[in-house]
């Protein structure tokens, strides 16, 4: 049976965004959801991002201004937090 | 004779398989179901009512917990939580990646790997990242990927970031 | 639903707003690693008791 897992990036955006792609491999469900910060443009984060969208990964945030999410309060992140088998802060 | 509370469980519906053969206790009316070696249920006769108590995995009362270690900072609580879980007779499975992988040069916590139910693994990728000699980790720690986080997070019942 | 929220690092903004949530729908719990005199086995209990675990 499939996990649902959430990843929820903060400060070491790279690393999150990878590791949230390497939870895919044994077939969970992966949602990120990036709290209250833009998402820095570095290579790496960019190149994450692209194999996030191929895989269609969700990603939702708090923060207004953020291209690559769709945007959430911080309540409906709490209340969509216990939907999940695991939540990972990193 | 005094008994437990009786739960009348199915054992089909609960993923425990029909023992393969059963053990009487004669001094006390007792008799047990064998699953291979393992208790699967017991039944005791008091003279007025049967009683049947399946033995099921959750009752065990153990969980397999992952500990995700993307930090160096934490080495105490690793190590103390990881101990007590071990005690408890729970299965616990630490993967090390980012700055985590600092911690395969401390001997406190590569011992873990030698406790009881312990397993651990690293990120490859990250130990290089961070100039982590992989050649000089030991051998009961296994240098992987994120796989086996993957694999960590498809197995746990609970996962701890430290 | 029991949420026990473990504070790796003492408290956080990010931590604070989402456990203040949690806290008006659920029972929660707080364990705060930077204090002092953790009883780890006690952490374990409550790890295995509640139904979801948060390492901030």
């Amino acid at each position: 049976m499939s996990r649902k897992i959430a990843v929820l990036v903060r400060e070491r955006q790279d690393e999150a965004l990878r590791m949230s792609i390497g939870l895919t491999l044994m077939d969970d469900v992966v949602d990120i959801y990036v709290l209250n910060r833009k998402l820095e443009s570095t290579d790496s984060i960019v190149a994450n991002l692209e194999t996030i969208n191929d895989l269609e990964l969700k990603i939702y945030s708090d923060y207004a201004d953020q291209n690559y999410a769709e945007h959430v309060s911080v309540d409906q992140i709490a209340n969509s937090m216990t939907d999940y088998d695991h939540v990972l802060p990193y | 004779m005094t008994f437990a509370p009786v739960r009348r469980l199915s054992p089909h519906s609960q993923g425990v398989q029909p023992p393969l053969s059963c053990a009487s206790f004669p001094d006390t009316g007792a008799i047990c179901g064998l699953g291979g070696e393992r208790p699967v249920f017991h039944v005791a006769y008091d003279g007025n009512f049967l009683e049947l108590r399946w033995l099921l995995k959750s009752e065990e009362n153990t969980v397999k917990l992952g500990i995700l270690v993307n930090t160096d900072r934490h080495l105490e609580h690793i190590v103390g939580i990881t101990q007590a879980a071990s005690e408890k007779g729970h299965e616990v499975i630490i993967f090390s990646m980012d700055e985590g992988t600092h911690l395969v040069e401390n001997q406190r916590f590569t011992d873990l790997s030698e406790l009881d139910g312990v397993s651990m693994s690293l990120c490859r990728h990250s130990a290089e990242e961070h100039t982590i000699d992989v050649e000089e980790i030991p051998e009961g720690i296994t240098r992987g990927s994120q796989f086996n986080n993957a694999m960590m997070s498809h197995e746990a019942d609970r996962i701890i970031v430290l | 639903m029991r949420i026990l929220h473990i504070l790796n690092d003492g408290p956080r903004e990010d931590a604070r707003q989402i456990i203040a949530a949690h806290a008006t729908q659920h029972e929660v719990e707080v364990v705060d690693m930077s204090a002092d005199n953790i009883s780890y086995a006690e952490l374990v209990d409550k790890i295995e008791d509640h139904d979801q675990v948060i390492c901030w």
